[in-house]
């Protein structure tokens, strides 16, 4: 899943993340569900169905997150639920995801978004409302289609905290 | 007929629409606040879109999300209810622009009348009495002087763009005139976003009385009686009855013609009610008009048998009326007593909350319309309305006595919860509502009477 991802603009980094990301996925017992790669910043996320983390063994699971601590270049993304939360509508109308068409999109899954950064709009009777975050999250799951109708305070994206602090040890390490 | 009708209200107005449009086979829509998301008109409606939040500035007077919903689920009409969109001529403007019928009044007759010191033009011109006063707004101290040298005390100051008892007051010695005139501009600009107020000559002991009327896209307009809605506080009503009693005959008759008159005038289409102050002498003065289906429009329902929210949707379809005016033959006496949930002993006090107990009066000629049961939440957010209790009888005095034993029959109680069910009791059974002697100024006095009592 490159979700966004151009080449051309990123041809060194992708280069770099593809290795680093076929490293990881070699190591890891159980493959992922989904895998999501930024390119800007670098971020690699992977995820794993949450029925997996119920039926795998106790041994499994120790030995992903032994691997995941080994591993300096991913980021895993096994939130809790306490720390995921949703976007949702500002008012009823139609959501977009991105300024204009053929625009890019405001965010992608993946990304990492500041506070009040605007992540969608609303269109309602030709009035554009931003649809944004007060807090530092990271956004992990786009829940509507871009021009798809949504009523007022419909969850659009699950999104995550992002502490800080965390984030600036992570690029580091990047 | 329409398809699918929008309900841009909430409450009970928002449940008395659905019920029509099921009658009539139309589809129902109701928009909602997130304060409203399970409330009876939600449950009931055909679809439901979260408009907003419990704030109404951003709900149910929201036009663009109010509209997103109309677009969204393919209405073709939207019924405003009462109060909020009702009688914006701006929102019913935009309706139209968007294809979407207003069921209402057109929205050049809305703008016209909204400003009611031009409706008190216009409805003069028509040939109707208003009581002596400004022809413009006034908006000096010196020239509302000047005015009252004109025509006397006392005067009601009035908000151009006023409602809903809201935006008014009475002015009895002159040293008060100047404070009064400044803050009630104050209020009219807090309330309204609009400063601009007009002076009449205020009516001691007078009857509230209004006129329901009925017009058509077609040029036809009928009158459905009057009402009397005499017991008010703070300007607004408690309870209304009709046929007004102690009316004489021939006032009723000619104040039902001047109401349609007024009507035919100003183009107006759909239901209105024309509100008008009866002196002693039976004189009668034009008021203003309410260009909406009125909270106390089941009492007319009562004694004529016609559905008005089906009427309201026949003539916003573009149907004439099929009601001929010597058809029309109010019947009995119908009485509608408004509980809230206030506290009477308070000022009326709105007392929002949770109801553990919601009892409503049933039998035989009973009716309420209501949205609340027990566990509902009455919220802070809206009006204190949570039912109408209305009865029928064949004359006024069984009509009350069927009145108390449906109060006696209800019962609302919950933790902070007041309502109006004891005073309304206390009103029907005072000696001047059984006469029908009283007049506008009947709580206040009733309330005189009270401290009279417990000082004495």
């Amino acid at each position: 899943m490159m979700n966004g991802f151009r080449p051309h603009q990123y041809s060194a980094d992708l280069e770099a993340v593809r290795q680093s990301l076929s490293r990881l996925i070699e190591d890891i017992p159980i493959k992922p569900r989904a895998v999501r790669v930024r390119a800007g910043k670098v971020a690699i996320e992977l995820e794993w169905d949450p029925a997996e983390h119920v039926v795998r063994t106790p041994d499994q699971a120790v030995a992903v997150d032994e691997r995941l601590r080994q591993e300096p270049v991913a980021t895993a993304t096994e939130s809790t639920a306490e720390s995921k939360r949703h976007l949702r509508a500002p008012a009823v109308g139609v959501f977009y995801r991105r300024s204009a068409p053929g625009a890019k999109p405001f965010v992608i899954e993946g990304d990492i978004v500041e506070p009040g950064q605007q992540v969608g709009l609303v269109e309602a009777m030709k009035i554009m409302i931003p649809v944004e975050t007060e807090e530092r999250i990271r956004v992990v799951e786009i829940l509507k289609p871009d021009g798809e109708s949504v009523e007022y305070d419909e969850p659009l994206m699950v999104v995550e905290l992002v502490d800080v602090a965390q984030t600036a040890e992570e690029c580091q390490e990047i | 007929m329409f398809r699918k009708i929008l309900i841009a209200n909430r409450g009970e107005i928002a449940v008395r629409v659905i019920r029509a449009c099921r009658e009539l086979g139309v589809r129902t829509v109701v928009v909602y606040s997130t304060e409203d998301r399970d409330s009876a008109a939600v449950r009931m409606a055909d679809e439901s879109v979260h408009i907003g939040p419990a704030a109404a500035k951003r709900s149910y007077l929201n036009v663009p999300a109010i509209m997103e919903a109309a677009f969204r689920t393919g209405a073709d009409a939207v019924h405003p209810g009462y109060g909020f969109l009702s009688e914006d001529a701006d929102f019913a403007e935009v309706c139209h622009a968007n294809g979407i019928v207003f069921i209402g009044p057109p929205p050049e007759v809305l703008e016209g009348l909204g400003d009611k010191a031009a409706a008190r033009a216009l409805m003069a011109q028509a040939g109707l009495l208003v009581l002596p006063g400004s022809q413009e707004p006034v908006d000096t101290a010196r020239e509302a002087e000047l005015l009252v040298d004109g025509i006397g005390l006392p005067v009601i100051i009035k908000a151009v763009a006023g409602g809903g008892g809201r935006g008014m007051r009475i002015v009895r010695e002159r040293a008060d005139l100047i404070d009064a005139f400044r803050q009630i501009r104050a209020t009219a600009q807090m309330l309204f976003g609009d400063n601009r107020v007009y002076l009449e000559r205020y009516l001691e002991h007078a009857r509230h009385v209004e006129v329901q009327v009925l017009c058509d896209s077609h040029g036809n307009a009928v009158h459905l009686g009057e009402r009397d809605c005499t017991v008010q506080r703070r300007h607004q009503k408690l309870i209304e009855e009709a046929p007004a009693p102690g009316l004489p005959a021939s006032v009723s008759v000619t104040m039902c013609q001047a109401a349609v008159r007024g009507a035919l005038a100003v183009g107006y289409v759909g239901a209105g009610t024309f509100e008008f102050l009866v002196d002693r002498d039976g004189r009668f003065y034009f008021m203003e008009v309410n260009g909406r289906i009125q909270v106390e429009h089941p009492v007319t329902e009562m004694v004529t048998g016609i559905d008005l929210v089906a009427e309201q949707l026949h003539i916003a379809s573009g149907r004439p009326i099929t009601v001929r005016q010597q058809n029309v033959r109010p019947t009995g006496t119908a009485i509608e007593c408004r509980i809230n949930a206030e506290n009477p002993n308070r000022d009326f006090v709105p007392t929002p909350g949770r109801l553990t107990e919601f009892i409503p009066a049933g039998g035989p000629f009973v009716r309420v319309d209501t949205f609340v049961s027990a566990g509902a939440r009455v919220s802070p957010s809206y009006d204190s309305l949570i039912a109408k209790l209305i009865v029928w009888a064949p004359d006024r005095e069984r009509a009350i006595a069927r009145m108390v034993r449906a109060l006696d029959e209800f019962h609302v109680s919950g933790p902070n919860i007041h309502t109006t069910i004891n005073f309304l009791r206390e009103v029907l059974q005072c000696r001047e509502f059984r006469e029908s002697s009283h007049d506008t100024g009947l709580v206040d006095q009733l309330f005189v009477e009270r401290r009279q009592l417990t000082s004495g």
